[in-house]
């Protein structure tokens, strides 16, 4: 127990007065007022046979609490004695007795003091330790300090890291659109295996071409497709064939010939191009799209009706489409700026019917051509007629021509195919790839 | 049909499988112990990392009354002058090589370039397989390049991911006294059975030196 300075109630003790009658009742009672140390004290004991013992707390010690009853004072007794005497006595013992309660009242006064003394001294103990576990607190005070200092100081951080990751994240998306090799995972798959097939590999091409040609032709030429490559051949090197028309009615002699010219078939076929992934800027790329019983089409008519309106994020659509064989639509609008906030916010909400699906919305990639070279590429097995002149009637003249040129006699041979532009008239040739 | 060239190296081999899932889970661990010969050989499966692709459309035009010239040579002669001599040039066709009446002439003097415009659809036609056209001036002789005049434009384009789930790629066969049809077919008959994780097997290539060049298809 230590000492503290404190507010301390101290319970003032009764005062007593004056003595009683004679020198029957001697009390010295001294009030404490003084601060108390630690626990109570004993009570000094009187050498009075009579002794009346008060609760040290709050009381002096020191002092004697007690009376004093002359000795000789004893109850005696006396025989005969004159009714003075009794009387006398009497009132003596009545004296004494009211002494003695009223000493009786101060005790319990004081005793009662006491007890309150001892119940506030009590709480001030738990006070007392309350304050000291305080004290031991107080020289980890600073440490506290420190800690909490440095608790704040990694909340920062911490924060500091999640606004960095999210930074990060987002740059990770961007990076996954502008980096090829990222793509990877976000693209659509082709399954490709090994079938036993080895190759030469300056004979591949990496450009896989599936061309389609839309060839004009002039009039008075006519376009035949042999069945053998080396007929093809034949037929151009001979240049100048005389066809014999046959014309029905008329006689042999006055059977007509025309001359036309044969010549080889070059396309131009692109060669070679550079490719470099772009982003499409007014572009995005729906996906994630519902399996509904609706044909694609209203699918697509849905879709673009909902990105038309601002409400919902868009503009006019230029253009929407499926992306060939997937499940993805690309959408284009007319202006800028729409496609970018779209992507950004990554999915969306899209009422079809009385559902709401979320579909996902992600950029765009095109690629940015340049360098593209073509190269004639000679048709094997077809050959250009030209300078037709215009004497029969098309399919008269178109028979006529494929009957010359089935001809082995004449150079010719099996016909696959054979198509007249007659003159003062244009046509459309279309050319597939060979797969003869 | 796709065809896209891997290159196979030696003490490695290709294997097809019937089944997507035989493929994937031989894929899934990482060492195989084949039984070769005698010994037997710790060979590794590898994940297989083909590349991307793009597929699109490519839309070309080209013109049937354009042709491009270029390495037009720089010479002291005004520059009108010099657009009529290319002029000049490029319409004889029964003395030439050329292309018929021409209806218009640009000329970059800077650049040393020009775009004749011939009046006859198709004429650009001759000049398909041209590279080089002859052009005198000045005295001398020059090499014009000539090149067909075409516009194009990209459709539908799509990247994709191209990726193998049948077939897998095996290293690290070790080099042993067999010949390669032999080892070949160890390396399939250990690959066949379900005991070893395997299953029935579509085609089979093992090389044991060199590199040869294989295709995958779609």
């Amino acid at each position: 127990m230590r000492c503290w300075a404190g507010p301390v109630s101290t319970a003032p003790g009764p005062r007593s007065e004056g003595p009683g009658r004679g020198e029957a009742a001697k009390r010295k009672r001294k009030a404490g007022g003084a601060p108390v140390a630690g626990a109570g004290r004993a009570v000094r004991e009187g050498t009075a046979p009579l002794r009346a013992a008060a609760s040290a707390a709050g009381m002096d010690s020191g002092e004697e609490s007690f009376i004093r009853l002359f000795p000789e004072e004893g109850p005696q007794d006396h025989g005969s004695e004159s009714p003075e005497e009794l009387r006398k006595e009497i009132e003596r013992f009545k004296e004494l007795y009211r002494v003695l309660e009223q000493d009786h009242a101060k005790l319990r006064v004081a005793k009662e003091a006491a007890e309150q003394r001892t119940q506030e001294l009590k709480k001030e103990g738990e006070l007392h330790k309350i304050f000291e576990q305080q004290l031991s607190l107080n020289g980890d005070e600073e440490r506290a300090h420190q800690i909490f200092a440095i608790k704040e100081e990694n909340n920062k951080l911490r924060q500091q890291k999640q606004v960095l990751k999210n930074k990060l994240e987002e740059l990770k998306k961007r990076v996954l659109w502008n980096d090829p090799v990222m793509m990877q995972s976000a693209l659509p798959e082709k399954k490709m295996i090994f079938k036993g097939l080895t190759v030469n590999k300056e004979n591949m091409n990496n450009l896989m071409l599936t061309p389609l040609i839309h060839y004009p032709l002039p009039g008075g030429s006519a376009l035949i497709t042999f069945e053998e490559a080396k007929v093809a051949q034949r037929i151009i090197e001979m240049r100048e064939h005389t066809v014999e028309l046959s014309c029905g009615e008329l006689e042999e002699l006055d059977q007509c010939r025309v001359r036309v010219q044969a010549v080889p078939m070059d396309i131009l076929l692109p060669s070679a191009l550079e490719v470099r992934l772009t982003q499409r800027s007014r572009s995005i790329l729906v996906s994630e799209l519902p399996r509904l019983d609706i044909s694609k089409e209203a699918l697509l008519d849905k879709l673009e009706l909902f990105f038309s309106k601002t409400k919902n994020g868009g503009s006019e659509v230029e253009n929407r489409e499926f992306l060939e064989d997937s499940d993805q639509v690309v959408l284009t609008f007319t202006e800028d700026g729409v496609a970018e906030p779209l992507i950004e916010r990554g999915h969306t909400q899209v009422p079809i019917g009385k559902e709401k699906y979320k579909i996902k919305i992600s950029p765009c990639m095109t690629g940015d051509i340049s360098n593209l070279q073509l190269q004639p590429s000679r048709c094997p097995r077809t050959v250009l007629l030209l300078g037709i002149p215009d004497v029969l009637s098309e399919e008269s003249m178109q028979d006529a021509l494929e009957i010359h040129f089935q001809k082995g006699s004449r150079g010719g041979g099996e016909v696959d195919a054979l198509a007249y532009v007659p003159a003062g008239r244009t046509g459309v040739a279309v050319f597939v790839e060979d797969t003869g | 049909a796709t065809k896209i060239p891997f290159r196979l190296n030696q003490n490695q081999a290709l294997l097809t499988f019937e089944d997507e899932e035989v493929a994937q889970r031989l894929t899934k661990t990482n060492k195989h112990c084949v039984e070769l010969d005698n010994r037997t050989a710790n060979v590794t499966v590898k994940p297989f990392d083909l590349d991307t692709g793009f597929q699109f459309e490519l839309h070309v035009t080209v013109s049937g009354k354009k042709i491009n010239v270029s390495e037009i040579p720089e010479l002291p002669i005004p520059k009108d002058w010099m657009r009529d001599k290319l002029e000049l040039h490029f319409y004889k066709t029964e003395q030439a090589a050329g292309g018929g009446e021409i209806k218009n002439v640009t000329y970059n003097k800077g650049a040393g370039t020009a775009v004749i415009t011939f009046l006859k659809p198709g004429a650009s036609n001759k000049f398909v397989g041209c590279t080089k056209y002859p052009f005198c001036a000045e005295g001398r002789w020059f090499n014009l390049s000539v090149s067909p005049h075409f516009d194009f434009h990209l459709r539908k384009f799509q990247p994709y991911c191209r990726v193998s789930k049948k077939t897998i790629l095996l290293k690290g066969i070790p080099e042993v006294e067999e010949d390669e049809e032999t080892v070949q077919d160890m390396i399939e008959i250990h690959f066949q059975k379900p005991s070893n994780g395997g299953g029935e097997i579509e085609y089979i290539k093992y090389i044991s030196r060199g590199a040869v060049y294989v295709c995958f298809e779609e």
